[in-house]
Order: structure tokens, then sequence, then C-alpha cells
């Protein structure tokens, strides 16, 4: 579990993780942002640009093949996620607003 | 003291000595932490949980398995068995693994069931499109006319003795994206009963069997994905146990042109991405390489045809979500299904 959500748990806010590879490289409490920035993500010849806003964040920019991170859109809400596949990058919402009783999984 | 009441000092001991035990297993299974493994394989982001004191080996072995699947059916690796039945179309015929074989067979016996509907050899069309690559664009109606005619499971031939695949005519493609990860969840459960797993979660890209119950003994909820909200949101809960629930949805690969959105699950009759009229189909079946086949399936048949084909089907159960956010579902399902309200779908049980 993150650092930083652990820092958060019951405090009802929205953390987002950013994970290369399996590794967490950032996280972010959203509820907390007071300006937005542009994250650029470089790998070996890979790159991923994530825009982080307050209350929400998303990929903004990639030079992945289909982009299908990009057309995830803004996520704001706990349990939303995205994906750059082809970058192994991801980004997923989580925190607890009380006692959240979301799914174990999800089917998509 | 006499031998009457000793016996009933034992009995009594003995009772409460199992009921510690009992209470000591309970609250042990209920603790035994989760192990759990994630990573990219199947061209997927894919996330597996295990219980029990083995797990870690257990996953291990699974994720192995996991890339052994890859190997033998990837459509992205020049050396998979895939690569080379394609390679050698209208050439030979192609000996391949045990498990490429049993998935091709199984390719075509939905194929045969549907009518042709999900077909293996869908290959030359997922290929003309390039969704999901860097070559992806619209083609002309001239482009697709021509490579349909390679579309046509009946020109293959397997042969069971040989473990061999052939397909008849040069320029074929098999591409089993549309069953080979249902396949390999079934593997993974198949590693955890060996390994005496009580309780797992496996995820394959969104491809989920909930394996026997959660810790505490009660159902896995799985959410089914909202095909209008951000991936994470689900519409609605199947309460499940040993169960695959797998979603073919138009909102998981597509591209847009002029404002129109073209998905990846094609018509194998058309060459178009399907339009039938559905946002999503679900399928919750005891296998999922059923689920995942069905599935597809189901989604290019639309509500009308393929929830009646489903329902002859025993032992499946099937939702589907269409463009005007209606729910409709056969008849088992709304035993497992809960709707989560204030989304603005309608589902309409029993219709």
């Amino acid at each position: 579990m993150s650092f930083t959500y652990k820092k958060c748990e019951g405090t009802g806010k929205t953390v987002a993780v950013i994970e290369v590879d399996g590794h967490i490289v950032r996280e972010v409490v959203l509820d907390d942002v007071t300006a937005p920035e542009e994250w650029s993500l470089h790998g070996e010849n890979t790159y991923n640009v994530i825009r982080i806003e307050h209350g929400r964040i998303r990929f903004l920019d990639a030079n992945c093949p289909h982009k299908q991170c990009i057309r995830s859109g803004w996520l704001s809400k706990p349990g939303e996620t995205a994906v750059c596949l082809p970058h192994k990058t991801s980004i997923k919402i989580i925190g607890r607003r009380g006692r959240y009783k979301g799914p174990d999984a999800i089917s998509h | 003291m006499n031998v009457l009441l000793k016996k009933f000092f034992f009995c009594i001991s003995g009772i409460v000595f199992l009921l510690l035990l009992l209470l000591f297993w309970k609250g042990y299974s209920k603790k035994t932490p989760y192990s759990s493994r994630e990573s990219y394989a199947l061209g997927t982001l894919i996330r597996i949980q295990a219980q029990g004191e083995n797990a870690p080996q257990a996953l291990d072995a699974a994720l192995q398995r996991i890339a052994e699947i890859e190997d033998h059916m990837s459509l992205h690796s020049s050396s998979s068995d895939i690569a080379f039945v394609n390679q050698k179309a209208g050439i030979e015929p192609v000996i391949v693994h045990n498990d490429t074989f049993f998935v091709m067979e199984q390719a075509l016996k939905y194929a045969q069931k549907s009518s042709g509907y999900f077909d293996p050899t869908i290959g030359p069309i997922v290929d003309l499109w390039g969704i999901g690559t860097n070559k992806e664009k619209l083609p002309t109606e001239k482009e697709i006319t021509q490579r349909l005619p390679l579309v046509n499971y009946a020109h293959s031939v397997i042969n069971k003795e040989t473990q061999s695949i052939m397909l008849l005519q040069k320029g074929q493609m098999l591409d089993l994206g549309g069953i080979a990860k249902g396949y390999a969840a079934d593997e993974v459960a198949q590693i955890f009963r060996g390994k005496g797993i009580k309780s797992a979660l496996i995820d394959l890209g969104g491809n989920i069997y909930a394996y026997g119950t959660k810790a505490d003994g009660t159902l896995w909820n799985i959410g089914i994905q909202d095909p209008l909200e951000p991936r994470g949101t689900p519409l609605g809960i199947v309460k499940v146990s040993n169960c695959s629930v797998v979603t073919s949805g138009n909102y998981e690969r597509f591209f847009e042109v002029e404002g129109k959105r073209y998905h990846h699950i094609f018509d194998p009759h058309s060459g178009y991405p399907a339009a039938s009229g559905l946002l999503s189909a679900t399928i919750v079946s005891q296998t999922s390489i059923d689920g995942d086949a069905l599935s597809t399936t189901l989604y290019i048949l639309g509500k009308e045809g393929g929830l009646a084909f489903i329902e002859r089907i025993p032992g499946v159960e099937a939702l589907v979500v269409t463009e005007e956010k209606k729910i409709y579902a056969t008849s088992g399902m709304s035993k497992i299904f809960r709707l989560i309200k204030g989304k603005g779908y309608i589902y309409e049980e029993g219709k």
C-alpha cells in the first residue's frame, strides 16, 4: 500500500498513484494541488506527459502507438484507472470517503 | 470418580478443544494475508491475488504459465505457434504445443456454434484496421472486401494425431486474442486448485476469475464496468464464487475519425466493427475460456439474437448494456446482479 495513502487514510482525501512497471514513481494528493502541473516521464525511447490539477489527473500526451491512455481522459474518483500498456505506466486513484464499499475487481 | 464421569469430562473437553480449534481456524483463515502479483503480460495489465502460506509460490507458477501461454499464442511474437501457422498459410500444416491446439479446437467449436460470429481467422481484418497500433486507419470499402474472404474458420484444418493446424489459403491469419486470456485465467485457477489455494482473485486485463470465496466466506463482488465512465467505475455488481466474469465493450480499444468511433470488436461477416447497438456485453460462466469467446460473440450478435443464443447454453448467464443505457439479461442473472442506482441505467429485468 502506498506511503502517501497510508498518511491520508481516514482523511477522506483522494490520492493518485503513478506506477511504472509495477513500481510507484509518484503519489499526488489531488485535493492538495494548488496549481496545475504537467509532469513528463521519460523511458529509453518513450515518454508520457501527465497533467495534474486540483482534484483530477490524466495522461495528456505520449509517444505510444495508439494513445489509448490519453483517450481514457480525466480521473478523479477512487477506483478510476488509466493505463499506458506499451509504456507499462498506470495512474490509479485511491482513497476512501468514509467506508467506501467498492467491488473487489471490475470486469471490463 | 466413576467411569461415567470420567468419560463425560473427556467428552466435554474434546468438544471444547474442537470448538477452540474451529474458532482458531476461522480466525486464522480470515487473517492469513493475500499475496498478489501485478505485471504486464498477454498484452495487458494483469493482477492476481491469492490467500495462503503457499500463495507466493502458487503465484509464481501462475505467472510462469501465463508467460508460456503468451509465448505459444501471441500474435506479437515472431516465434509463437500462431506466427508459424500464419507464415505457413496456404503452404503446409504446423505442429503446435498442446495448449495452442486445445485453444484452437475450442475456438473452432465456438465458431461453429455461433455460425461464424466468433471466428479465430479474423486476423486479416484486425491487421487491416490496425487498432491499437501506430498504423491504425479507416480502410476503404475495397480494402475490406478484398480481405474479407480470408476470414473463414472453415478454411482451416486441425489434426489431433499430429497436433497440427493449417490455414488453407495464403493470406489467412489466426488471431486468438478473443479467447487466449480466458484460457489463461482457467489455467491459473487450475494451478491454484493443484496447490490447495482456497481463495483468490484473478484479473487478466479485466477478464476476471473469482476463485473460491473471500477469506470471510462471502461471495466475491465483481463490478461490471460502466461503459461511459473512466475505467474503475462500475454500473453494477455480480456476487459470485468460482466463476468467470468477462466483458466485451466498445470503450476498450478504439479510434475516432470525424467524430465517429471505430472499436476493436469486428464482425467477421462485414469486416467492420460490430454495430449491434451495444456498449458492452458481459458473460458469467464457469470457465473463462467460455466467457472470453462468448462475450465477443454476444457483443457482435446484439441484444435480440445474442441473449437468446446464450440462454440456450446451460450454466452461462449474460448481461448487455445498450446504447440507450438499458440493461437486459438472461433469466438467471437477476439472482446475482445488482444495479448501482443513480447512474442513469435502467435494468429491464425479465425482458
